[in-house]
């Protein structure tokens, strides 16, 4: 009686110290606390080398950790944490730590991190260079240092093993705010390029003005070492449609060309960026979302720029954050819907080119999820997903 | 029972003490935890009412403006029931009420996701709706509703609340 009396008397002046503690410790003491941070923590991303082990980034007790598999994620090796102290990290719907390899066996991993005021944030880098046991101190990749958005990293090693990292940049829209100059649409994306294995960052440059400011970028990769990104755009005066830009690891951008035509007018934030793929003959293809009165849906589409075509709706109403890739001459794409009960993980695919294509109902969880990533090797296709309930599940897309 | 509020008794004062400087110092700040069972609540708490369910974000740089708007018009129409929802995952709390704190929001009720999945969330109030933000619903005194994504145009808001607030007075 007097323990548990007292137990109760230490919790209700706990609770009562402050209201904002006082909702996180009673989820402590209901057992909810460690959901309740999951659901925040469940952004993660994952890639193979070249060996077929598969590396994954994400969160470990609020540390940046990444952990590995030597069995396509059927089991996963204690996590290494990346950053000695727990990091804070973006908590936007695409948001998540980032991670690559270099062809050297390297480990990149990026990730924001939030700083003072709404917002903010500042693009973080790290790597490991004997095989994933110590990563270096955490640097920042960009040389602009204000405290205003840089934020949605995204992250590659392109054909020259070059460290190539792209985000969205806040730095003109507070430049001409700072001149009472004209009102700037949207943000900015700009990148950051090392040659020595992420020891080193040149930049930044800036590939495009009047970007979306809150949804991922998607990069691909091409042979002579250049880069395409897509990226959800504000056309004027408020479209919220995609535009692709190729760019050069010597800095160079090239022109900004529209790739999706659904005519989204809104002043939001979608919280949902593209995802882009490209096939042997160099053809590119996308999958993307929009909301548009007359085009509602996730849509595929391919030969992107002027001429995209070959639109495709993906899932129902209910479908979200797709992501898509190339396994040999597969198309594949995966994405997650809610079905009222269940977020369902969905994936479909295309062996002639994007003319006919196979749906899979792939796996399902009650709980919260991140997005799902689809992870190639060879002609075989695999589904990342990490949910509270599955944490960094694989599921291969039948062949 | 003695030697129990003996030793008790300091701890049960600063309880009332902070009880005390919690009421005095945040009234009306309390964040509710928005469940996918919250709208039926919510709209059985409204019943026969007009109000506006608004959704946004700590990481939605428009939601700011819609939020600046709301406060604005809520206090010339106070009547008619406003509710922000942020659709934040339950461990940015502390940046939900600091960013709340920067807005006179008077009577607005504050409302935060709880930890299910967001997706279950969205389709509980809405299954059309795909996450972006400001995301706000106008219920009219029947709760038929009208979804608007984006910052709302505050000459629209201004004559919805105006024909809200009237259709809530005494005849």
């Amino acid at each position: 009686m007097h323990r548990t009396l007292r137990f109760a008397l230490v919790l209700g002046f706990l609770g009562l110290v402050s209201p904002i503690r006082a909702a996180e410790t009673v989820h402590a003491h209901g057992g909810k606390s460690a959901e309740a941070q999951a659901q925040a923590e469940l952004g993660a991303l994952a890639a193979f080398d070249a060996r077929g082990t598969l590396w994954a980034a994400h969160k470990v007790s609020g540390h940046i950790a990444v952990s590995r598999s030597e069995d396509r994620g059927t089991s996963w090796l204690n996590p290494v944490l990346v950053t000695p102290a727990p990091e804070p990290t973006d908590t936007g719907a695409d948001a998540r730590p980032k991670i690559a390899l270099g062809p050297g066996g390297e480990i990149y991993v990026t990730w924001t991190k939030p700083l003072g005021k709404p917002y903010t944030g500042e693009i973080k880098f790290a790597r490991s260079l004997d095989g994933g046991r110590t990563f270096s101190t955490p640097t920042i990749v960009h040389q602009d240092r204000q405290v205003i958005t840089h934020r949605f990293d995204a992250l590659t090693v392109n054909s020259q093993g070059q460290v190539i990292v792209a985000w969205i940049d806040k730095r003109d829209l507070v430049a001409a705010v700072a001149a009472k100059g004209p009102p700037y649409r949207g943000a900015a994306v700009y990148f950051a390029v090392s040659d020595d294995r992420g020891a080193t960052f040149r930049g930044d440059y800036k590939l495009a003005d009047h970007s979306c400011e809150c949804c991922r970028i998607a990069l691909v990769n091409h042979g002579d070492g250049s880069v395409t990104a897509l990226w959800r755009h504000i056309f004027e005066p408020n479209l919220r449609d995609h535009a692709l830009a190729r760019f050069y690891p010597d800095g160079r951008a090239g022109p900004v060309t529209r790739a999706s035509f659904e005519d989204w007018r809104i002043d939001a934030c979608p919280h949902h960026g593209p995802a882009l793929a490209e096939d042997a003959k160099g053809n590119l293809h996308a999958v993307w979302l929009s909301a548009s009165p007359q085009s509602q849906g996730v849509f595929y589409g391919r030969k992107l720029g002027d001429k995209t075509e070959s639109l495709r709706r993906i899932g129902g109403e209910a479908a979200a954050h797709a992501d898509i890739a190339i396994a040999g001459s597969r198309i594949v794409i995966a994405w997650k819907e809610f079905d009222g009960e269940q977020t369902r993980l969905r994936a479909t695919d295309s062996k002639d080119g994007g003319e006919h294509w196979r749906e899979f109902d792939l796996t399902s969880t009650a709980g919260p999820s991140d997005h799902p990533r689809v992870l190639t090797r060879g002609n075989a296709a695999y589904v990342f997903w990490n949910t509270r309930d599955q944490p960094l599940s694989v599921t291969e897309v039948p062949q | 029972m003695t030697a129990l509020s003996r030793h008790l008794q300091p701890v049960v004062l600063v309880i009332l003490g902070l009880l005390s400087a919690r009421t005095m110092a945040t009234p009306k700040t309390e964040v509710s935890s928005f469940t996918a069972q919250s709208l039926a609540s919510i709209q059985q708490a409204h019943a026969g009412r007009p109000f506006i369910l608004s959704f946004w974000s700590v990481s939605c740089e428009p939601c700011r403006r819609e939020i600046a708007v709301l406060a604005d018009l809520h206090r010339k129409y106070p009547t008619v029931p406003i509710l922000l929802v942020a659709a934040d995952p339950p461990s940015v709390r502390k940046d939900v009420v600091r960013l709340l704190g920067t807005f006179a929001l008077g009577g607005i009720e504050r409302w935060q996701f709880s930890d299910e999945s967001v997706e279950r969330l969205r389709y509980s109030v809405d299954k059309r709706w795909v996450g972006e933000l400001p995301r706000t619903y106008f219920f009219t005194a029947t709760h038929e509703r009208t979804a608007h994504s984006g910052v709302v145009d505050p000459k629209w808001l201004n004559d919805w609340l105006a024909a809200a607030a009237e259709s809530r007075s005494p005849k």
